[in-house]
C-alpha cells in the first residue's frame, strides 16, 4: 500500500495511480467490499424479520 | 527556411495535441455531467414513490428506493459492467466482429481485480472508463427505480434490494449487451434499434416488475371479493407529480449519455453518434424529447384530466419514442407520444382487471409504452440501417418485435424466478399485521409528519 512508485514524486508518473496498483490488494479490497455488502444485507434482513415478529 | 518549417510543424503538432486533449476532456466532462443529471431521476422516483404511498408507508417506500440506488452501484461495479462487455454475442461469451465483446475482452477491462483493475480505478491515461461506467451504472439504477414503485407498501426491504441488484446488475445489462452494443446479436442479426432504451431499460424493468408482482400479490384492500378494484390513493399527489417532472428532467441526462462523443479512439467518428455508430446529435434529441414529453402529457390529459396520469403521460410519451429519438420527425414523435398518453390509463385498467396491483402504473408507463414504441419504430423507420457499416441490417418490424419480446422475456423471467425463490424463503412479502399497521411504524425509526399536516391560517395584513 502507500504511494506505488519508487520515489515520492509525481514527476514522470502516468498510468494507474490508485493505492495497491500492480499488486493483489485491489482484488482483496474488492472481495472485502462484496463481503461487506452481503453482510449488510444479512444483518438488514435479520433486523427486519425481528421488527415483523414484534408486530405479529 | 528549414528551421522555420520545423518550428511551424512543432507549433501545429502542439496545437493538435492541445485540441486532442480538449476533446478528451470534453468527452470525459460530458459523461461526468450526465451522471448527476441522471441522479435527478432518482430524486424524482423518490418523491414519486413516497407521495404515491399512503402516509403510513411514506418513509418505508423512501428507504427502499434509496437502498436500491445504493446497492445497485457496487453491484454494477462488481459484476454488472463485466456482464455488459461479456455477453453481446450471446451465452457463448465469444468475441464479436468489433473486438469489444466476449469474456476475454470483459476480463481485460471490467473486473475490479487483476490487470483489468487498471481500468476500474484512478488512471492518468484513462479518462473515459470511469465516466462510461458511471453513466451505465445510473442506467442500471434507473431500472431499479422503475421497478421500485410498482411494489410499494408490501414488499420486504432486503428482498426488494436483492431483486434490484439482480435487475440492475444482470437483467437489464444482459438486454443492453444483446441490443445496445455494436456486437449485440439482436443488432447484428435482427437489426434491432433502440437508441433511447425503450425496450432494454424501460420494458425490461417493467416486465421484471410484472414477474415480481405475480408472486408478491396485491396490497391488502386493493381488490374486493368480487374482483373489483379499489383505488388506494397516495397521501401526497403534489409530491408525486413534482417527482414525475423531476424524472423528466433527469432523462435529459439519461438520453445525452446514450450518445457516443466523437473524436476519440473509442468513438465512431469525429462527431456524435448513437451507440450503434449511426449518426445523430444533441439537436436531434432536443427536437424529439421535447415533442415526446409534450405529446404524452396532452394525450393523458385528453383521456384522464388527472395530474397523476398527465405526468405519467410525460414519461410514457418519452418512452414511446425513445427507440427512435435519433431519427424521428418531431411532428411524428408528437403524434406517437399523444397516442401513448391516450393508451396509458386503459392499459393500466387491463393490468388491474387481471388482478395485478401495480401501485404506480409502472408496468403501463414503462412496459406498454416501451414495447409499443419499439414495435412502432419497426413500422415507421423500416429500412434505416440499424448500425454502422454496409453489412449492417436495416430496421424492420420483425426485428423490432423480436427485440421487444426478448427484452420483455429477460425482465419477466428473471423477475419471476428471483421473486419466487425469495417468496419460498419468506423474504418477499411483509406479514399481514405489519402491512395493516403501516411499514413506517413497524420498521422506520423516524416519522414522516411528526406534527401532522395542519393547515396554517394566512398572515393578517
Amino acid at each position: 500500500m502507500g504511494f506505488p512508485f519508487d520515489t515520492p514524486s509525481w514527476d514522470g508518473v502516468s498510468g494507474p495511480i490508485f493505492m495497491g496498483t500492480g499488486t493483489s490488494m485491489p482484488g482483496i479490497f474488492t472481495l472485502i467490499a462484496i463481503a461487506v455488502c452481503i453482510a449488510a444485507l444479512a444483518f438488514g434482513n435479520s433486523t427486519e424479520a425481528s421488527k415483523y415478529r414484534k408486530h405479529k | 527556411m528549414e528551421e522555420q518549417l520545423a518550428e511551424l510543424a512543432a507549433q501545429v503538432a502542439a496545437i493538435e495535441a492541445k485540441g486532442n486533449l480538449t476533446n478528451t476532456m470534453f468527452a470525459e466532462t460530458y459523461y461526468y455531467l450526465s451522471i448527476p443529471l441522471m441522479i435527478i431521476i432518482h430524486a424524482g422516483f423518490l418523491a414519486y414513490e413516497m407521495g404515491a404511498s399512503r402516509a403510513k408507508n411514506a418513509l418505508s417506500s423512501g428507504v427502499k428506493n434509496i437502498l436500491a440506488f445504493a446497492f445497485v452501484i457496487p453491484a454494477f461495479y462488481f459484476f454488472g459492467w463485466w456482464v455488459y462487455w461479456a455477453f453481446p454475442t450471446g451465452f457463448s461469451l465469444s468475441a464479436g466482429a468489433n473486438g469489444i465483446s466476449g469474456a476475454e475482452y470483459a476480463n481485460s477491462i471490467a473486473l475490479a481485480w487483476g490487470p483489468s483493475a487498471d481500468f476500474m480505478g484512478p488512471n492518468t491515461e484513462d479518462q473515459i472508463d470511469g465516466v462510461f461506467w458511471g453513466a451505465f451504472t445510473l442506467f442500471a439504477a434507473t431500472t431499479a427505480s422503475i421497478f421500485s414503485g410498482a411494489v410499494i407498501e408490501r414488499i420486504q426491504t432486503v428482498g426488494f434490494v436483492i431483486l434490484a441488484i439482480i435487475l440492475g446488475g444482470f437483467s437489464w445489462t444482459l438486454a443492453a449487451a444483446w441490443g445496445w452494443h455494436a456486437d449485440g446479436w439482436l443488432v447484428t442479426q435482427w437489426g434491432v434499434h433502440d437508441f433511447g432504451a425503450a425496450g432494454l431499460v424501460h420494458a425490461v424493468a417493467a416486465f421484471f416488475a410484472l414477474g415480481v408482482l405475480i408472486n408478491l400479490g396485491p396490497r391488502i384492500g386493493k381488490f374486493n371479493a368480487d374482483g373489483s378494484a379499489n383505488h388506494l390513493a397516495g397521501h401526497n399527489l403534489p409530491f408525486t407529480a413534482t417527482g414525475l417532472m423531476l424524472i423528466v428532467v433527469g432523462f435529459w441526462g439519461f438520453l445525452m449519455a446514450c450518445l457516443v462523443v466523437g473524436g476519440e479512439a473509442w468513438s465512431w467518428g469525429d462527431n456524435f453518434s448513437t451507440i450503434y455508430g449511426t449518426p445523430t446529435n444533441l439537436g436531434a434529441l432536443t427536437f424529439n424529447i421535447l415533442m415526446g414529453v409534450a405529446g404524452g402529457i396532452i394525450g393523458a390529459w385528453a383521456s384522464t384530466r388527472d395530474p397523476f396520469w398527465m405526468m405519467s403521460g410525460a414519461i410514457a410519451g418519452l418512452v414511446s419514442v425513445a427507440s427512435g429519438l435519433d431519427i424521428y420527425w418531431p411532428s411524428l414523435t408528437f403524434i406517437i407520444a399523444i397516442s401513448a398518453g391516450l393508451l396509458l390509463k386503459p392499459a393500466a385498467m387491463v393490468i388491474e382487471k387481471m388482478g395485478i396491483d401495480d401501485a404506480v402504473g409502472a408496468f403501463t408507463v414503462h412496459g406498454t409504452a416501451g414495447v409499443y414504441g419499439m414495435i412502432l419504430l419497426g413500422i415507421t423507420s423500416a429500412g434505416y440501417p440499424a448500425a454502422l457499416g454496409e453489412a449492417a441490417p436495416t430496421v424492420n418490424l420483425v426485428g423490432q418485435t423480436v427485440g421487444a419480446v426478448v427484452f420483455s422475456a429477460i425482465g419477466f423471467v428473471t423477475g419471476y424466478v428471483a421473486s419466487l425463490v425469495l417468496k419460498m424463503v419468506g423474504m418477499l412479502r411483509v406479514p399481514e399485521a405489519a402491512e395493516i399497521a403501516g411499514l413506517d411504524t413497524v420498521k422506520v425509526p423516524a416519522q414522516a409528519y411528526p406534527e401532522g399536516i395542519a393547515a396554517s391560517p394566512p398572515a393578517s395584513n
